[in-house]
Formats: C-alpha cells, sequence, structure tokens
C-alpha cells in the first residue's frame, strides 16, 4: 500500500512517513502542491493524506486538478479543526474523509484503514477476531452465539479497536474517537471503562482475552493475546 | 447639568445682569432729574417773592399781601428776618408747620400731616404731604440777611417716580422670561446635532464596529468631531481585527508542532522495550502535550466563533438536541452517582446553528459534571417564553464565588486551578458558550451558592422558525 503525504512542514511529513512505514505501509512526501502533482502524475497511490495550507498550490487546487486528470485515489484531507467550510468544501471538491489537526496516530490509522476497505473493489466490510464478527458497513456484530445487539458507543469503541488491531489504544483516543472532539476528552476517558465492561460482558469476553487491558496505558486487540 | 441648560442659563443669567444695571442707572438719573428742575423752580419763585415782597416788608398794606398771597399760593412759604422772627408766611403754612434746616444750597424733602379734607394736595390714604424745600438768603437794601424758607407739594413727583418702577421693572422680568426661552431653544439648536452624533456612536459596537457616523454637508466643527471619531472607530475596528486574526493565526500555526509533538509521544508510551521508570516519565509528559494541545483546539475554535459573523439558520427541536447531548453524558453521569433530573418539552423549536448550540451545550453539561460531587445532583429545564427560549442547569458542586459570577465567562478564567487542571478544563469552554450565546443574539447568566451550587441560565431568541 503506497501513500502520499503532503504537508508544508518536513519534521511532519518525516514523523507521519516514518510511523506509517511501521505500520508497513509504503510512503512518499511532499512538501507543496506542484511537488505533490509531480509525484501523483508520475506515480500511483492508494491514498493520499493531503494538507490544505500549502505552499505553491494549496490543497483544494491539488485536488481539483488531480480529479480533473481522473485520479481516483482515495483522499484524506488534514487541516485545523473548527474550519467547518473547509470540510464541506474538501468533501465537495472529491476528498474521501477529513481530519483534524492535532490528530492521534489510532485516529489516522483507522481513517486510512476504513479508507482502504471503503474504496477497495473487492473490499470487505468485515473485521473479525476470535470468531467475533464486525461489519462495517451494516454495523451488525456477530459472537459466537449469534448476533450481538451493541450500543453505538460500544460499537464505536469495538470497531476502533479492531481498526487499530495489534496496536494499544489509550482511553484518551478512545473518547476522543468515540465521542468528537467537541466533547473534552480528558472528561470522557475517566469513564471510558463503564463503556468497556459493558462491551466485554456483551461478547462474552469477561476475561479480558478479545480485548486486552495494558494497565497505565489502554487495551488492545491482539491475535497473539494470552 | 446638560450643556443645553448650562447654555441657557448663561445667555439668560449675563442678560439679566445687563438689564438690571441698565434700569438701574436709567432710574437713578430719572429721579436726580425732577429734584433738580424742582429745586431752581423753588429758587426763580423765591427770588420772584423776594422782589415783590421787600419793598413791603416793615408795613405791608392789605391789599399788597393779598397780591402777595396769590404770588405764593403755589408754594409753602415763610421768610425769616435777620432776629428770626416771621417777616412773612403763606396761606399753606396754616395747613403745616415745616421744619428749618440750614444746607446752604441743597434742597430737602419732609413729609408733613396734612388731611386731605382740610386741603387737598394729591396725599395717600396716610394724609401724608412729601415737601422739597429749599432755604434761600436774601440780603435786603439795608443790608440785613432773610432767610426765605420756600417748599412745593411733591405728591404727582412721587407717583410718577414709582410708575417709572414698575414700569423697569415689568419690562425686567418680560424681557428676562423671553432670554430664557429664546437661549433655551437657541442652546436647544446647538446642541441638537451633538445629541444625534451621540445617539449614532452610541449605535456603534462590538457587532456593528464597520457602521460609521454620517458626515454632515457644512464642514464645521461636528462635522470635525463626526470625522474625529469614525477616525477612531477605522483604528478600532483594525484592531479587534487584528486581535482576532492574531489569535486564530497563533493557534492555528500552533497545530503542527503540537501533532508532532502529539504523535511522538503517545507513540513513545507504547515501546514496551523501554525501562519502565522512564516510561512513566514519557506518560506524564504525555499527558502535558494532550493538554496543551486541548488548549490549541479551544483557542481556535474560539477563535473561529470570533471572526463569525452570522449563525446558521437551520431549524430544529431544542429539546431533542439537549436530549441528545446528554445521551453522550450519560454513562458519565450513572458512574459519578449524579442524580439527573430532566424536564423537557417534547420539541421546543427554534432557529439557530445546530453545530454550535450543541457544543455550547456539551461545554455547559461537561462543567455541570466536572464540578459536581459524588451522588450530587444535575437539573435540566428548557422552556419558551414570549419568543425567548431558555435552558437552565442546575449542578451541585463546588459552585463559583459571588465576585467571580461575571468572571466566568472570561477566557483562562478557573474558579480552583488545581482542580479544573485535574480534570483538564482549559478555561475556555465559558467563553466559548458566551460568544456562541451572543452570535445568536441571546444572553446567558451564572448564579451560585459558593460551596453548594451553581446555576447556568441561557436565553436565546426563538428565531424565526
Amino acid at each position: 500500500m503506497r501513500i502520499l503525504i503532503v504537508d508544508d512542514e518536513p519534521e511532519l511529513v518525516e514523523q507521519l512517513g516514518r510511523l506509517l512505514q511501521e505500520q508497513k505501509y509504503d510512503v512518499e512526501k511532499a512538501l507543496d502542491g506542484e511537488a505533490a502533482l509531480d509525484k501523483l502524475f508520475d506515480h500511483s497511490f492508494d491514498l493520499i493524506l493531503l494538507d490544505i495550507m500549502l505552499p505553491k498550490k494549496d490543497g483544494f487546487e491539488v485536488l481539483k486538478i488531480i480529479r480533473g486528470e481522473g485520479i481516483r485515489t482515495p483522499v484524506l484531507m488534514l487541516t485545523a479543526k473548527g474550519d467547518v467550510d473547509d470540510k464541506i468544501k474538501g468533501l465537495d471538491q472529491g476528498a474521501d474523509d477529513y481530519l483534524a489537526k492535532p490528530f492521534s496516530m489510532p485516529e489516522l490509522l483507522a481513517r486510512i484503514r476504513a479508507l482502504f476497505r471503503r474504496v477497495a473493489e473487492h473490499g470487505d466490510p468485515v473485521l473479525g477476531t476470535k470468531g467475533l464478527q464486525l461489519n462495517t458497513v451494516t454495523r451488525e456484530v456477530i459472537g459466537a452465539s449469534g448476533p450481538i445487539r451493541l450500543t453505538p458507543k460500544e460499537f464505536s469503541i469495538l470497531e476502533f479497536l479492531l481498526y487499530n488491531r495489534d496496536r494499544v489504544v489509550s482511553r484518551f483516543n478512545l473518547a476522543e474517537h468515540v465521542w468528537g472532539e467537541d466533547f473534552d476528552p480528558f472528561t470522557m476517558s475517566n469513564y471510558i471503562d463503564v463503556h468497556l465492561k459493558n462491551l466485554r460482558h456483551k461478547i462474552g469476553d469477561g476475561e479480558g482475552t478479545i480485548i486486552r487491558t495494558i494497565r497505565g496505558v489502554g487495551y488492545i486487540i491482539d491475535e497473539d493475546g494470552r | 447639568m446638560k450643556i443645553r441648560h448650562k447654555i441657557a442659563l448663561w445667555v439668560a443669567g449675563t442678560g439679566f445682569v445687563i438689564s438690571v444695571a441698565f434700569s438701574l442707572t436709567v432710574l437713578l438719573e430719572m429721579m436726580e432729574q425732577p429734584y433738580e428742575i424742582l429745586d431752581s423752580e423753588l429758587e426763580t419763585a423765591a427770588e420772584t417773592l423776594w422782589a415783590s415782597l421787600e419793598p413791603y416788608l416793615r408795613e405791608p398794606t392789605p391789599e399788597q399781601l393779598r397780591e402777595l398771597s396769590i404770588i405764593s399760593s403755589r408754594y409753602w412759604v415763610r421768610v425769616h428776618d435777620p432776629s428770626s422772627h416771621i417777616a412773612y408766611q403763606s396761606n399753606l403754612v396754616e395747613f403745616a408747620d415745616l421744619p428749618l434746616y440750614e444746607k446752604g444750597d441743597d434742597g430737602y424733602t419732609v413729609s408733613a400731616y396734612i388731611p386731605r379734607d382740610r386741603n387737598y394736595l394729591h396725599q395717600g390714604s396716610q394724609d401724608e404731604v412729601a415737601f422739597r424745600v429749599r432755604v434761600l438768603k436774601v440780603d435786603s437794601q439795608k443790608g440785613e440777611t432773610y432767610r426765605i424758607q420756600i417748599a412745593k407739594s411733591m405728591e404727582g413727583l412721587e407717583e410718577e417716580l414709582s410708575d417709572l418702577v414698575v414700569a423697569l421693572g415689568s419690562g425686567l422680568i418680560i424681557s428676562t422670561l423671553l432670554l430664557v426661552v429664546i437661549s433655551y431653544s437657541v442652546a436647544g439648536r446647538i446642541v441638537k446635532p451633538i445629541a444625534e452624533i451621540n445617539r449614532l456612536a452610541k449605535e456603534i459596537n462590538e457587532k456593528t464596529l464597520e457602521k460609521r457616523i454620517p458626515l454632515g454637508k457644512s464642514h464645521d466643527e461636528l462635522y470635525a468631531l463626526s470625522a474625529s471619531l469614525n477616525h477612531m472607530f477605522d483604528r478600532l475596528q483594525e484592531a479587534f481585527t487584528m486581535q482576532k486574526q492574531f489569535l486564530a493565526d497563533a493557534s492555528h500555526e500552533l497545530k503542527s508542532p503540537t501533532t508532532m509533538l502529539r504523535l511522538f509521544f503517545e507513540e513513545s508510551t507504547l515501546r514496551q522495550e523501554l525501562p519502565e521508570s522512564f516510561r512513566d516519565q514519557l506518560i506524564r509528559q504525555c499527558d502535558i502535550v494532550l493538554r496543551m494541545e486541548r488548549l490549541v483546539k479551544k483557542l481556535l475554535e474560539l477563535s473561529v466563533l470570533e471572526l463569525a459573523e452570522h449563525p446558521k439558520s437551520d431549524e430544529f427541536c431544542l429539546a431533542e438536541l439537549v436530549r441528545s447531548v446528554l445521551e453522550d453524558f450519560s454513562a458519565l453521569v450513572a458512574a459519578a452517582d449524579i442524580q439527573l433530573e430532566v424536564a423537557l418539552p417534547p420539541c421546543l423549536p427554534m432557529t439557530g446553528d445546530v453545530e454550535y448550540l450543541r457544543r455550547m451545550l456539551i461545554n455547559v453539561l461537561d462543567n455541570a459534571v466536572k464540578y459536581n460531587v459524588t451522588n450530587g445532583e444535575i437539573r435540566i429545564e428548557a422552556g419558551e417564553e414570549g419568543g425567548i427560549v431558555y435552558i437552565s442547569v442546575f449542578n451541585t458542586g463546588i459552585g463559583i464565588p459571588g465576585e467571580d459570577l461575571q468572571k466566568v465567562f472570561q477566557r483562562f478564567y478557573r474558579v480552583e486551578k488545581s482542580r479544573s487542571y485535574q480534570y483538564g478544563g482549559a478555561g475556555l469552554g465559558l467563553s466559548i458558550v458566551k460568544k456562541i450565546v451572543s452570535l445568536h443574539g441571546g444572553t446567558v447568566t451564572m448564579e451560585s451558592l459558593p460551596g453548594a451550587w451553581a446555576r447556568i441560565y441561557i436565553a436565546l431568541p426563538k428565531g424565526d422558525g
């Protein structure tokens, strides 16, 4: 999977590149709009992380040009929170998703993985682990003993953990993802455990073998759990 | 005191003083003159009398005396010989005895009692008659000095003088009243454009900073005043915009650095290979970075709101919005053993920006939960009254000291720094609430009993919906 990172901040591009490479993604970098276009015309990518404020050509222009050229590569726009107009404009011009800076790695990975599944031609909407299947499209969860009814919050937590499989997700990251950035994650993360307890009970994971607790950090779903 | 009253008072007051001075001068002049005329008349009369009297002084015949009495009938006359015996006196002397004063050349005024039924001389009700008296010394052909005391009633003169005083006094009163009326209306005309400029300047506030005072046609002082004020508003608007833009730019510039810090610290805390003690350090540092990040997000949110002008006009049910936000807090409220009482109508329709109002409710409820106590209470009420939609959120908890009730809506205000830091508060939540409320043209107030409870009350116009 090849990802093009476009941002005018070299340090951020470096850091994102390194973190994504650790997740086994191939990464290309561009520091301005024109460099991004050059790379996009020369190579094919599976995903573009596109900042809006860029030198030479801004994110909107880049998006307009590549969509005009018929390049259908999924685009995840990166920009500041609160610029609702930017969000709408980006999505109108053919961006596939939108992520506000600053963001967390679990959030970025979940967005990237969700995008890959959504746009892949033979994408499988089902995420699963240890006899548990979660359909990201129909929003159904099937356990060992049949369908499980989860609240929207519980579903959201499970989905997020599955997208971040084999990675520890902190309560803070979960709170941010589940409630969104308008809520204070410092307030909300204190009560993630309450939702986790209910979720574990529903999926028959009273022992904490499917969703493991990493003390002092958060939770993880991994295949080789104890 | 208003300028209009001051101008009127000064003009009328000055006019009054000038009129009084003028009237007094006229009056004094007018009062002097009759005495001078009368005195010279008395002198002439005395000389005439003396001329006819002298030849017969020793032994006047009765015919001569009658003739004399005709001449002297209009005057009170008494002639004293050198040994102070009365040499001659006129008929009027029978009715009054006037005292003799030696006053040189000047005349003097005395009054005498003459009943009007005996001799009518225009006397007043008291039968008092004022006389102007002169005493003149004359020398006879034999070289003897005689004194002629001659007097005339002044009743007519007194009346005329009092008429004059009345006329001058009433003139003074009328002219002063006129002056007051005219100066008040003139002052009004002068002040009116100033009041108009003041009214227009008042209309320009934080929300209508682009408004200006229209400039008049004539390039007078008021034109200059309006121009100066407009110039001041220009600079004010510029400063306001710059300040808001600075906040927006600064928080925008902080986005990328905080993203980098956050990514680095969050990922570092997951490194199992790092020594335990070092990872604990990292986790604590990471918490600080997350707080900073939260602050940057809130600042940016506030700056976007500061620059926002008109909220969207969505039509929606406010009660449903409240219920959906409450749903997000439900686990939290239950876990903290907080008793929740909700009194909401089914819909409560209004027009406003749903996204902003949702954020407002989240901030308000976040505070109600964050600053509550275990086994505490939250009471939420909403309703409509005369085109105004209100929401009231009551919570038990630490409350706010009375002197701080106004400050809670200021940026970075925190009741207890340590406590809210523990909860991750940045002190911007209520500023955001206030900004959203005022964008909708509403009001927000806070009440509290420190140590017991706090209640926030939000009133919003229902809008067109």
